[in-house]
């Protein structure tokens, strides 16, 4: 594909996808309910030390917003390793979307996170369980 | 009679066990993060997890746009995973695309594994047309 000056490019999965045929879904997100969804719907990045920690990404397929998120794993400066979850239990109320998490070190407890909108596309992200003491990272939704 | 029970009994929870082994190693080959690339341009990237026992995820779609003499990308797309069925090295799943004018197309995806850590993408609705995209899982983000 060869891209013109002028021209916005749909990556090819894009592309291939608005042709798609219509299917019909379980749940149908609301005019309203879509609005809403919209302030949480993309990729949220959190970063330590000016390199990438979390990845979160948001989607609202089903109706409802839900999604993954990524820890980076880091030594010594470095990612060494990408951890992927899926959130279990998301709610959206107000400003606040919760959710949790499966925590890596013990499979068997469900960790508690918190994203806050403190903007148009920043927002603060708490896990009062991760560590020792209660944690808390900057997000940013990326473009 | 009681020794029979005992012997049905040990055969359902062998087979039981055999049947979640098999689903967690099947999710095995899938669970990490897989980036699509098409012409030497990032395209897309696909998070998996199977923290509930069944496989979930995330679909990003890049948007890129050719300015500063190269393609960059302007805009993710975020959609949650539709109905993932895992079907031997084959994972299907729809997404809920919303168009431009804003009428909702759902496309269907279909990933081939082709061998551990490769794989091909392709929307089976998106008409004759719709390219088949490679994709690599990032190798720090296997279990």
């Amino acid at each position: 594909m060869k891209l013109g000056d002028r021209c916005l490019a749909l990556s090819a999965l894009a592309l291939i996808a608005c042709a798609g045929a219509p299917v019909k879904l379980q749940a149908q997100a609301t005019p309203g309910s879509a609005a809403i969804n919209a302030r949480w719907v993309g990729v949220w990045e959190g970063r330590t030390i000016d390199l990438p920690g979390l990845t979160l990404t948001l989607g609202d397929d089903t109706g409802d917003v839900t999604g993954t998120i990524v820890d980076n794993v880091m030594r010594d400066g470095v990612i060494v390793g990408h951890m992927a979850h899926v959130l279990l239990h998301p709610r959206v109320d107000g400003n606040t979307f919760s959710f949790q998490v499966k925590n890596d070190r013990n499979p068997a407890e469900l960790l508690d996170m918190s994203l806050d909108l403190t903007g148009g596309s920043t927002a603060l992200l708490h896990c009062p369980k991760c560590g020792a003491t209660p944690f808390s990272m900057a997000m940013e939704k990326t473009p | 009679m009681k020794h029979t029970i005992g012997v049905i009994a040990l055969a359902l929870v062998a087979l039981c066990a055999s049947a979640t082994a098999q689903t967690a190693s099947n999710n095995d080959f899938w669970v990490g993060i897989w980036h699509a690339d098409a012409f030497g341009m990032p395209t897309g990237t696909m998070t998996l997890a199977a923290d509930t026992g069944t496989l979930g995820g995330t679909l990003v779609l890049d948007i890129i746009q050719d300015k500063d003499g190269g393609p960059h990308v302007v805009e993710q797309e975020a959609h949650v995973l539709v109905h993932p069925q895992v079907d031997g090295r084959r994972l299907s799943f729809d997404v809920r695309m919303q168009k431009r004018d804003g009428s909702v197309k759902v496309a269907s995806f279909v990933v081939q594994l082709n061998s551990d850590g490769k794989a091909s993408l392709h929307c089976a609705n998106c008409g004759s047309d719709a390219p088949v995209v490679d994709m690599a899982r990032d190798p720090d983000s296997a279990r």
